[in-house]
Protein backbone atom coordinates (compact mmCIF):
# COMPACT_ATOMS: atom_id res chain seq x y z
CA UNK A 1 0.00 0.00 0.00
CA UNK A 2 1.30 3.47 -0.70
CA UNK A 3 0.93 6.50 0.41
CA UNK A 4 -0.62 9.80 -1.48
CA UNK A 5 0.55 13.59 -1.47
CA UNK A 6 -2.07 14.33 0.75
CA UNK A 7 -0.95 11.84 3.34
CA UNK A 8 2.34 12.64 3.17
CA UNK A 9 2.07 16.50 3.75
CA UNK A 10 0.71 15.42 7.24
CA UNK A 11 4.05 14.36 8.12
CA UNK A 12 5.51 17.31 10.08
CA UNK A 13 8.82 17.50 8.55
CA UNK A 14 6.47 17.53 5.22
CA UNK A 15 3.76 19.50 6.02
CA UNK A 16 5.07 22.70 3.79
CA UNK A 17 6.40 20.53 1.13
CA UNK A 18 5.51 21.96 -2.65
CA UNK A 19 3.47 19.35 -4.23
CA UNK A 20 6.80 18.90 -6.87
CA UNK A 21 8.78 17.97 -3.72
CA UNK A 22 6.18 15.97 -2.44
CA UNK A 23 6.07 14.07 -6.04
CA UNK A 24 10.03 13.83 -6.05
CA UNK A 25 9.94 12.26 -2.06
CA UNK A 26 7.46 9.84 -3.35
CA UNK A 27 9.47 8.82 -6.70
CA UNK A 28 12.59 8.49 -4.42
CA UNK A 29 11.31 5.90 -2.06
CA UNK A 30 9.87 1.99 -1.96
CA UNK A 31 7.09 0.96 -0.08
CA UNK A 32 8.10 -1.88 2.59
CA UNK A 33 5.41 -4.06 4.14
CA UNK A 34 6.53 -5.91 7.10
CA UNK A 35 4.84 -8.41 9.73
CA UNK A 36 4.19 -7.92 13.31
CA UNK A 37 7.25 -8.65 14.90
CA UNK A 38 10.07 -8.13 11.77
CA UNK A 39 12.42 -4.68 11.69
CA UNK A 40 12.60 -2.22 9.47
CA UNK A 41 16.30 -1.49 10.77
CA UNK A 42 17.79 -2.70 13.48
CA UNK A 43 20.43 -0.43 16.04
CA UNK A 44 23.68 -0.14 14.38
CA UNK A 45 22.74 -0.76 10.72
CA UNK A 46 24.02 2.04 8.64
CA UNK A 47 20.84 4.68 8.65
CA UNK A 48 20.07 4.58 5.02
CA UNK A 49 16.91 5.41 4.67
CA UNK A 50 14.49 7.45 6.38
CA UNK A 51 10.60 6.05 7.01
CA UNK A 52 7.08 7.50 6.95
CA UNK A 53 4.79 4.93 8.54
CA UNK A 54 2.08 4.28 5.97
CA UNK A 55 -0.05 2.02 8.70
CA UNK A 56 0.53 -0.25 11.22
CA UNK A 57 2.26 0.94 14.58
CA UNK A 58 5.92 0.65 15.40
CA UNK A 59 7.96 0.59 18.48
CA UNK A 60 11.74 2.17 18.81
CA UNK A 61 14.17 0.56 20.89
CA UNK A 62 17.54 0.35 22.44
CA UNK A 63 19.28 -2.81 23.63
CA UNK A 64 22.35 -2.27 26.22
CA UNK A 65 25.04 -4.98 26.05
CA UNK A 66 23.42 -7.39 28.29
CA UNK A 67 20.41 -7.64 25.98
CA UNK A 68 17.95 -5.71 28.32
CA UNK A 69 15.22 -3.22 26.20
CA UNK A 70 14.46 0.11 26.24
CA UNK A 71 11.14 1.32 24.65
CA UNK A 72 11.92 4.74 22.97
CA UNK A 73 8.60 5.53 21.43
CA UNK A 74 5.73 4.03 19.40
CA UNK A 75 5.45 5.49 16.28
CA UNK A 76 1.52 5.86 14.37
CA UNK A 77 1.05 6.53 10.88
CA UNK A 78 2.23 10.25 9.07
CA UNK A 79 4.47 9.77 11.53
CA UNK A 80 8.25 9.70 10.15
CA UNK A 81 11.34 7.39 12.23
CA UNK A 82 15.20 6.69 11.51
CA UNK A 83 15.69 10.32 9.89
CA UNK A 84 19.39 10.25 11.33
CA UNK A 85 20.78 9.63 8.02
CA UNK A 86 19.51 12.63 6.05
CA UNK A 87 20.92 14.94 8.98
CA UNK A 88 24.58 13.12 9.87
CA UNK A 89 26.30 11.09 6.98
CA UNK A 90 27.71 7.91 7.66
CA UNK A 91 25.47 7.12 10.56
CA UNK A 92 23.71 4.10 12.02
CA UNK A 93 20.53 3.82 13.33
CA UNK A 94 20.88 4.65 17.46
CA UNK A 95 18.03 2.25 17.84
CA UNK A 96 15.71 -0.92 16.00
CA UNK A 97 12.66 -0.38 14.57
CA UNK A 98 10.58 -3.55 14.96
CA UNK A 99 6.95 -3.37 13.80
CA UNK A 100 4.01 -3.93 16.92
CA UNK A 101 1.45 -5.43 14.34
CA UNK A 102 1.62 -5.62 10.42
CA UNK A 103 2.77 -2.72 9.37
CA UNK A 104 4.01 -0.61 5.58
CA UNK A 105 6.21 2.62 6.15
CA UNK A 106 7.29 4.61 2.99
CA UNK A 107 11.46 4.36 2.87
CA UNK A 108 12.78 7.31 1.48
CA UNK A 109 16.14 7.32 0.87
CA UNK A 110 18.47 9.66 3.14
CA UNK A 111 20.87 11.04 0.99
CA UNK A 112 18.29 12.03 -1.14
CA UNK A 113 16.41 14.00 1.52
CA UNK A 114 19.83 15.10 2.69
CA UNK A 115 20.38 16.57 -1.10
CA UNK A 116 17.08 18.71 -1.05
CA UNK A 117 17.66 20.09 2.51
CA UNK A 118 20.74 22.06 0.99
CA UNK A 119 18.28 24.11 -1.51
CA UNK A 120 15.14 23.75 0.43
CA UNK A 121 15.26 25.41 4.25
CA UNK A 122 11.83 24.84 4.98
CA UNK A 123 12.71 21.22 5.51
CA UNK A 124 15.52 22.00 7.94
CA UNK A 125 13.11 23.81 10.08
CA UNK A 126 10.47 21.74 10.06
CA UNK A 127 12.99 18.93 10.92
CA UNK A 128 14.44 20.99 13.38
CA UNK A 129 10.38 21.43 15.01
CA UNK A 130 10.72 17.68 15.10
CA UNK A 131 13.86 17.07 16.53
CA UNK A 132 13.37 19.83 19.51
CA UNK A 133 10.01 17.39 20.46
CA UNK A 134 11.97 14.35 20.92
CA UNK A 135 14.31 16.51 22.32
CA UNK A 136 12.08 18.39 25.52
CA UNK A 137 10.64 14.87 25.82
CA UNK A 138 13.87 12.90 26.34
CA UNK A 139 14.64 15.46 28.52
CA UNK A 140 11.30 15.37 30.69
CA UNK A 141 11.77 11.27 31.11
CA UNK A 142 15.63 12.07 32.23
CA UNK A 143 14.07 14.17 34.71
CA UNK A 144 11.21 11.67 35.87
CA UNK A 145 14.20 8.67 35.92
CA UNK A 146 16.34 11.10 38.36
CA UNK A 147 13.57 12.09 40.45
CA UNK A 148 10.21 11.00 40.54
CA UNK A 149 9.07 7.61 42.38
CA UNK A 150 8.13 4.70 40.15
CA UNK A 151 4.36 4.84 40.47
CA UNK A 152 4.82 8.73 38.90
CA UNK A 153 6.79 7.69 36.41
CA UNK A 154 4.09 4.70 35.40
CA UNK A 155 1.45 7.10 35.53
CA UNK A 156 3.42 9.81 33.38
CA UNK A 157 4.23 7.11 30.80
CA UNK A 158 0.20 6.21 30.94
CA UNK A 159 -0.63 9.81 29.95
CA UNK A 160 2.36 10.21 27.20
CA UNK A 161 0.90 6.99 25.63
CA UNK A 162 -3.06 8.03 26.46
CA UNK A 163 -2.10 12.05 24.44
CA UNK A 164 -0.36 9.61 21.49
CA UNK A 165 -3.20 6.77 21.31
CA UNK A 166 -6.14 7.17 23.87
CA UNK A 167 -9.76 7.22 22.65
CA UNK A 168 -12.29 8.80 25.18
CA UNK A 169 -15.26 6.85 25.55
CA UNK A 170 -18.31 7.50 27.69
CA UNK A 171 -16.81 6.68 31.22
CA UNK A 172 -13.39 7.21 30.84
CA UNK A 173 -10.44 6.86 28.13
CA UNK A 174 -9.68 3.32 26.30
CA UNK A 175 -6.16 2.78 25.62
CA UNK A 176 -3.76 -0.41 24.10
CA UNK A 177 -0.39 -1.32 25.49
CA UNK A 178 1.12 -4.04 26.69
CA UNK A 179 2.75 -3.84 29.86
CA UNK A 180 6.20 -4.56 29.11
CA UNK A 181 5.61 -1.35 26.90
CA UNK A 182 4.53 0.58 30.15
CA UNK A 183 7.92 -0.87 31.59
CA UNK A 184 10.26 0.27 29.29
CA UNK A 185 8.87 3.79 28.87
CA UNK A 186 9.09 4.20 32.77
CA UNK A 187 12.06 3.01 33.67
CA UNK A 188 11.14 -0.50 35.61
CA UNK A 189 9.97 -4.05 35.33
CA UNK A 190 7.18 -5.55 34.11
CA UNK A 191 6.88 -7.10 37.50
CA UNK A 192 6.37 -3.46 38.88
CA UNK A 193 3.97 -2.46 36.42
CA UNK A 194 2.16 -4.87 37.17
CA UNK A 195 1.63 -4.57 41.46
CA UNK A 196 1.41 -0.39 40.65
CA UNK A 197 -1.48 -1.37 38.27
CA UNK A 198 -3.26 -3.42 40.30
CA UNK A 199 -2.84 -1.29 43.08
CA UNK A 200 -4.73 1.54 40.63
CA UNK A 201 -7.41 -1.06 39.69
CA UNK A 202 -7.86 -1.42 43.66
CA UNK A 203 -8.29 2.08 44.01
CA UNK A 204 -10.97 2.50 40.84
CA UNK A 205 -8.60 4.78 38.92
CA UNK A 206 -8.47 2.13 36.19
CA UNK A 207 -9.62 -1.35 34.46
CA UNK A 208 -6.98 -3.51 33.68
CA UNK A 209 -7.07 -5.91 30.33
CA UNK A 210 -4.32 -7.92 28.89
CA UNK A 211 -3.25 -5.29 26.59
CA UNK A 212 -5.49 -2.82 27.30
CA UNK A 213 -6.32 -0.56 29.68
CA UNK A 214 -9.42 1.82 30.75
CA UNK A 215 -8.82 4.93 32.66
CA UNK A 216 -11.71 5.28 35.00
CA UNK A 217 -10.53 8.05 37.04
CA UNK A 218 -8.67 10.26 34.28
CA UNK A 219 -8.12 13.15 36.98
CA UNK A 220 -6.78 10.36 39.57
CA UNK A 221 -3.74 9.02 37.30
CA UNK A 222 -3.01 13.01 37.00
CA UNK A 223 -2.81 13.58 40.49
CA UNK A 224 -0.22 10.76 40.69
CA UNK A 225 1.39 12.09 37.77
CA UNK A 226 1.60 15.25 38.97
CA UNK A 227 1.87 14.19 42.61
CA UNK A 228 -0.99 16.23 43.50
CA UNK A 229 -2.90 16.41 46.83
CA UNK A 230 -6.10 14.56 47.09
CA UNK B 1 -21.26 40.90 16.89
CA UNK B 2 -21.61 38.19 18.89
CA UNK B 3 -19.74 36.36 21.61
CA UNK B 4 -17.95 33.36 21.80
CA UNK B 5 -20.43 31.01 23.69
CA UNK B 6 -18.37 27.91 25.59
CA UNK B 7 -20.59 25.09 25.55
CA UNK B 8 -20.48 22.07 28.30
CA UNK B 9 -19.06 19.81 25.76
CA UNK B 10 -15.96 22.14 24.71
CA UNK B 11 -12.69 20.25 25.64
CA UNK B 12 -9.99 22.04 27.99
CA UNK B 13 -8.10 22.31 25.04
CA UNK B 14 -10.40 23.97 22.89
CA UNK B 15 -11.33 26.35 25.34
CA UNK B 16 -7.90 27.51 26.26
CA UNK B 17 -7.17 27.57 22.08
CA UNK B 18 -10.64 29.78 21.71
CA UNK B 19 -9.99 31.95 24.76
CA UNK B 20 -6.48 31.73 25.96
CA UNK B 21 -7.84 34.28 29.19
CA UNK B 22 -9.54 31.44 30.19
CA UNK B 23 -6.83 30.00 32.11
CA UNK B 24 -7.51 32.23 34.72
CA UNK B 25 -10.32 30.91 35.57
CA UNK B 26 -9.36 27.17 35.88
CA UNK B 27 -6.68 28.10 38.33
CA UNK B 28 -8.81 29.86 40.49
CA UNK B 29 -10.68 26.99 40.54
CA UNK B 30 -7.66 25.57 41.84
CA UNK B 31 -7.82 23.07 39.02
CA UNK B 32 -4.55 21.22 37.12
CA UNK B 33 -6.20 21.46 33.58
CA UNK B 34 -3.58 24.41 32.33
CA UNK B 35 -0.35 22.54 31.20
CA UNK B 36 -2.45 18.79 31.66
CA UNK B 37 -1.67 15.49 29.65
CA UNK B 38 -5.33 15.53 29.41
CA UNK B 39 -6.73 18.84 28.06
CA UNK B 40 -7.94 17.25 24.82
CA UNK B 41 -10.21 14.48 26.86
CA UNK B 42 -11.82 15.78 29.24
CA UNK B 43 -14.56 18.14 28.76
CA UNK B 44 -15.77 21.76 31.22
CA UNK B 45 -18.15 19.33 32.05
CA UNK B 46 -15.76 16.80 33.02
CA UNK B 47 -13.68 19.47 35.10
CA UNK B 48 -16.71 20.45 37.11
CA UNK B 49 -17.63 17.14 38.19
CA UNK B 50 -13.80 16.02 38.82
CA UNK B 51 -13.48 19.02 41.24
CA UNK B 52 -17.18 19.18 42.62
CA UNK B 53 -18.59 22.68 41.08
CA UNK B 54 -21.40 23.86 40.01
CA UNK B 55 -21.15 23.70 36.30
CA UNK B 56 -23.44 26.52 35.99
CA UNK B 57 -21.17 28.90 37.99
CA UNK B 58 -17.59 27.14 36.34
CA UNK B 59 -19.64 27.87 32.79
CA UNK B 60 -20.71 31.53 33.74
CA UNK B 61 -16.75 32.23 34.94
CA UNK B 62 -15.37 31.01 31.96
CA UNK B 63 -17.88 32.83 29.71
CA UNK B 64 -17.69 36.41 31.58
CA UNK B 65 -13.44 36.02 31.19
CA UNK B 66 -14.32 35.30 27.46
CA UNK B 67 -16.28 38.14 27.23
CA UNK B 68 -14.52 41.26 29.02
CA UNK B 69 -11.15 39.53 27.01
CA UNK B 70 -13.02 39.66 23.73
CA UNK B 71 -14.27 43.21 24.21
CA UNK B 72 -11.22 44.14 24.81
CA UNK B 73 -9.25 42.88 22.30
CA UNK B 74 -11.81 44.69 19.68
CA UNK B 75 -11.50 48.04 21.54
CA UNK B 76 -7.67 47.72 21.31
CA UNK B 77 -7.97 46.58 17.54
CA UNK B 78 -10.17 50.03 17.44
CA UNK B 79 -7.41 51.56 18.56
CA UNK B 80 -4.89 50.40 16.60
Amino acid sequence: MGISRKDLKQVIVFQNATDDDLNQIIQNSITRSLEEGEFFFLQGDPANYLYVLVNGQVKLLQTNPSGQQVNLRTIYPRQMFGALGAVREQADYPASAQALENSSALAIKSAFLHEMMETRPYLSFDLMKLMTSYIQEMQSRYRELATERVEQRIARALLRLTVQSGQKVDEGIDLAFSRQDLAEMSGTTLYTVSRVLADWERQGLIRAGREQIHITNPHGVVRIAEGLEK
Amino acid sequence: MSTPLLSPHFTVAETLRQEKETSRVFIAHKTACVGCYLAHFCTLEDVAKTYGFPLEDFLSGLQSEAQTNYFTGVQNEKQV
